[in-house]
């Protein structure tokens, strides 16, 4: 009896260090062995473990690596209000012991849902008092202010204030809210840069060629075709040049390689960086129409298979899918009523206001030689906190005190600013009054 | 045994147990031996008998507090943390708290080693059980320091609901061996071995959940 229960313990020891080995060392799939869910901004590859967990035991560094390998560039961008060096000077060791600011997981601990804040913060909202509890004794008008308000009533951000700090608010604090001919550049950068890359041979598909005339036809009208791009230099295989019956983003990379890359950056193509399947609005956290919850994003989920029209690409497409009090809110937004206008030929396109206007704005680049206007595909990379998006974006048409007081205003948000503010933020007003001193 | 009582005239429990070493460890036989030896009267108390009863009944309040107790929350304010988030919330004193777990939990398996290898040397049996006893208690207190009542998800779950499982059944068995003197032989005896092998099976998987969960944290 003794002998055979030795046995059992044997057995059902071996039977689960083997599936337990066989989730760490071997699948790819290691759901089992998640301490919780991930934050909102990594759910979707919270199953590709090395993506973060880039060594086996490589500790907090490696995570570090991780978390620098796709934020640092943004970082940078941004000025980094509160850089690493700021916390590897030895004045600030004091600091350090409070709060381990080198690391990004200090404050944005993974895994950790329960304890999650937007913007991926693990720390209370008024972290800012372990540094700076003194701050009211400096400025006289920041006295007896609350610090869970430093970062969350549009004044102060921890790491981006490229639109907030003190001598863009005094240089920027003039201007009518709105400005009367406001027109946003056009994007050029596809145009520019995608016909240099167009492979020299393009396999013929004649028979397929054949059977589609409707198809043919659609193209003919298009920008490929404008651009050389024929059925084979989208519908095949780089290596192998064989047939592709469902061209992916794998060949539509081939030419919009900037293009493909910023998607894979943001919430709409995250998981194809990862090699993971294409995310589906059902996976998604925010609301999404019916019909569209079980279908995988993808290049062609905006832009048409077989006809290029970046104008449905910029709103109807993102209408498509997106069903949040925001979206909605859209069409008869003063945004999307300049848009409607537009489409009726009342006034010329680029003064329009899109979806990707404000969220996948068009930005100034110099690429492979060319002074380009490019769409960033990453529609996160302006937004949490969305005072990123003052400068590239409102303040093309509005000036900073309304684009302040607009973007800390969330009622104003959910109804597609369809109005004005409810409430004025006063850091313009602070920052003249303490230059006037 | 039947030898030791016809051929050498042991005919009481003490006897007997001096003949065959029978019932001298754990003393879990010894209702047996009552019975062989036609001795109808009421059967001994456990050495702590009272104290293994309370320590069980403490233990079986221990898990179901950490079963049912709400999650504990993390202060809203920088200004509030508590000493008790400053434990369970914290890497250091996760680690602090957890290889003390692995620490009690190993020193509470000494136990085993007095029984099954006989090893006098380490002392009296019963010292040792009632030692177990209260390192289960104090395995459940530090279980929540470590993990503030939050029950854990996919393996750390599986892991927690386990522990608790092996300190509920160890809890249920020191009951049944400190009330065993009120039941009658048979049924002191049988219940006693019963929850002993309950509280010894449900632990099976428990060092391979335990040697995963602590890789997990050092692997990822």
């Amino acid at each position: 009896m003794k002998k055979w229960l030795w046995f059992g313990w044997i057995v059902v020891s071996l039977g689960l260090a083997g599936y337990y080995g066989y989730s760490f060392f071997q699948s790819e799939n290691k759901q089992n062995l998640l301490i919780g869910d991930a934050s909102y901004g990594h759910y979707q590859i919270e199953l590709a473990c090395s993506a973060c967990h880039t060594e086996a035991f490589g500790g907090q560094e490696s995570i570090q690596k991780a978390c620098v390998g796709c934020h640092a560039e943004e970082l940078e961008a941004a000025h980094d209000s509160h850089p690493k060096k700021k916390f590897t000077d030895p004045r600030n060791a004091d600091l350090l012991a409070v709060l381990d600011a080198r690391y990004c997981v200090s404050c944005h601990t993974e895994h950790q849902q329960e304890q999650t804040h937007p913007m991926g913060l693990t720390l209370p909202k008024d972290y800012c008092f372990h540094c700076h509890q003194d701050i009211g004794e400096d400025r006289e008008s920041h006295k007896n202010l609350a610090f869970d308000s430093c970062a969350s009533a549009g004044c102060h951000n921890y790491h981006d204030n490229r639109a907030l700090y003190e001598d863009f608010l005094l240089e920027n604090h003039q201007g009518a809210w709105v400005n009367a001919l406001a027109r946003i550049t056009s994007p050029n950068a596809a145009a520019k840069l995608a016909p240099e890359r167009i492979p020299a041979a393009q396999p013929d598909f004649p028979q397929q060629v054949a059977q589609h005339p409707d198809i043919h036809s659609e193209w003919s009208a298009s920008s490929h075709a404008e651009a050389g791009v024929s059925c084979g230099g989208c519908h095949s295989d780089a290596t192998t040049q064989a047939w592709v019956e469902k061209p992916g983003i794998e060949q539509c990379q081939t030419c919009h390689l900037n293009e493909a890359n910023s998607y894979k950056a943001g919430k709409h193509g995250m998981r194809l960086a990862q090699s993971l399947s294409a995310i589906s609005p059902v996976e998604s956290h925010l609301p999404f129409k019916e019909q569209a919850l079980s279908q995988h994003q993808g290049c062609n989920s905006c832009h048409g298979a077989h006809k290029t029209d970046t104008q449905f690409a910029a709103a109807q497409a993102c209408l498509g899918c997106h069903n949040d009090q925001h979206s909605l809110a859209f069409e008869t937004s003063p945004h999307g009523k300049l848009l409607s206008q537009a489409i009726a030929g009342v006034f010329p396109v680029e003064q329009a206001v899109t979806c990707a206007t404000c969220h996948m704005p068009r930005e100034e680049k110099t690429l492979m030689g060319h002074k380009v206007i490019q769409v960033n595909h990453n529609q996160n990379d302006n937004l949490r906190p969305n005072e990123k998006m003052i400068r590239p974006v409102c303040m093309q048409c509005h000036n900073l005190s309304f684009a302040i007081d607009a973007l800390a205003d969330p009622a104003l948000i959910d109804n597609n600013f369809n109005g004005k503010p409810s409430q004025h933020i006063p850091s313009i007003d602070w920052a003249r009054r303490r230059e006037a001193k | 045994m039947n030898s030791a009582i016809q051929n050498n005239g042991c005919n009481t429990v003490t006897a007997l147990q001096s003949c065959t070493k029978a019932g001298t460890v754990c003393g879990s036989c010894k209702p047996l031996l009552q019975q062989i030896v036609g001795d109808n009267s009421i059967p001994e108390k456990e050495s702590n008998a009272t104290t293994l009863t309370a320590a069980g009944l403490l233990a079986l309040g221990l898990v179901a507090l950490i079963g049912f107790w709400p999650e504990a929350q993390v202060a809203t304010s920088v200004q509030q943390v508590n000493w008790f988030e400053g434990i369970w919330n914290d890497k250091f004193w996760k680690q602090v708290t957890g290889f003390s777990l692995l620490g009690l939990t190993a020193i509470g398996l000494l136990m085993s080693l007095r029984k099954r290898l006989s090893w006098a040397w380490m002392g009296k049996f019963s010292a040792w059980r009632l030692v177990h006893i209260l390192l289960g208690i104090a395995c459940c207190l530090t279980l929540v320091l470590h993990s503030g009542f939050h029950l854990g998800a996919n393996l750390n779950q599986l892991l927690m609901i386990n522990f608790l499982a092996v300190v509920l059944l160890g809890a249920v068995t020191s009951n049944a061996i400190g009330t065993g003197h009120k039941l009658s032989g048979s049924t002191a005896s049988g219940s006693r071995k019963y929850m002993q092998w309950l509280h010894i099976i449900v632990s099976w998987p428990l060092p391979i959940l335990l040697t995963f969960h602590i890789l997990s944290v050092y692997y990822f």
